[in-house]
């Protein structure tokens, strides 16, 4: 299963990078820059599934105290606390060509780092706190409390001025954008979402291993 | 616009960086747990020579230094490690008769 994760995840990798350089055509408004989207707006969305687990896993300790609960929420807050920083240091990298900034305090990008500094709060509970109860129940609030700067991060662009362009994916109405670039973006999405579940997995494998071994 | 090359790369580059450091942070965890256990492994086995150790006999002169774990209970042959000597030392409790108590 773990080997067939692993091969699918190379598998899509490579696909994502054929479609992102070979088969995607140059943009006509930002050149070969845009590139940068296919690694951007896919990293953001799985980080926004990563919170979303983190979210269900916190409830369902809450409510159940079950160990394997909180030991997804850790693994997939890890994770995700990763791709949120591949997001905001390429989304950056994008920036300064385009906007000629590499970084500006608008509301998207300032909404995007209070999820990233949460999220590391909610990491830097479970590594404070000794008893592993405490620290378990702890970090599910903070993952309940920071899951709440997911919508604010996604509708920013929406409910105020921003330098930063609307939604591509996950917006109300049709899809504006062409063909071969949806395409390419969910490739890659795909290839993403693949990668989170092959580390989250093993993560989660080795919290367990590492909690038996000091049982 | 200019195709800003570099910038590309610096992105894609990156983000392969931090997933790969990341990979390589759970592989070095999973080799330091799998030799944690290794070393653990050989003391459970059918090397086992000894019974339980009388809590009251484990004390700091103990030649494996790991006695303290059986005053929990466990079996003595459970704390020492497989690096350790397995020939009894003078600290050892089943090597002085004189440490062991009567039996009532």
């Amino acid at each position: 299963m773990n080997r067939t994760l692993g091969w699918l995840v190379i598998l899509g990798l490579v696909a994502g990078l054929v479609m992102g350089f070979v088969v995607a055509p140059r943009d006509a408004a930002q050149g070969n820059v845009q590139r940068i989207m296919y690694v951007h707006v896919p990293s953001v969305l799985v980080a926004y599934l990563a919170f979303a687990v983190v979210l269900i896993a916190s409830i369902v300790y809450l409510t159940t105290r079950r160990e394997a609960a909180d030991r997804i929420g850790h693994a997939s807050a890890e994770v995700g606390v990763l791709f949120t920083g591949i997001t905001i240091a390429s989304g950056a990298i994008w920036g300064k060509p385009t906007w000629g900034t590499w970084w500006t305090w608008d509301a998207r990008l300032t909404s995007v780092a209070v999820l990233f500094v949460m999220y590391l709060g909610y990491l830097l509970v479970r590594g404070m706190v000794d008893d592993r109860e405490r620290a378990a129940r702890y970090s599910a609030v903070v993952g309940i409390v920071a899951a709440l700067d997911v919508p604010l991060v996604h509708f920013s662009v929406y409910w105020w001025r921003t330098l930063h362009q609307p939604p591509t994916m996950l917006k109300p109405g049709p899809s504006t954008m062409p063909g071969v670039f949806a395409a390419t973006l969910l490739v890659n999405l795909a290839a993403l979402a693949l990668v989170y579940v092959f580390l989250v997995m093993k993560r989660v494998r080795l919290l367990r291993r590492e909690e038996e071994a000091l049982a | 616009m200019p195709d800003n090359w570099s910038f590309v790369i610096a992105a894609y580059l990156l983000a392969a960086v931090v997933l790969g450091a990341y990979w390589r942070h759970l592989v070095k965890k999973e080799r330091e747990l799998e030799s944690h256990e290794r070393m653990d492994q050989p003391v459970k086995g059918p090397q086992s020579v000894g019974g339980h150790v009388n809590p009251s006999m484990s004390g700091p002169h103990s030649v494996t230094g790991h006695f303290n774990q059986s005053v929990k209970g466990t079996a003595v042959n459970q704390s020492v490690k497989a690096t350790e000597p397995r020939v009894p030392g003078p600290g050892h409790p089943r090597s002085e008769p004189s440490t062991r108590r009567p039996l009532p």
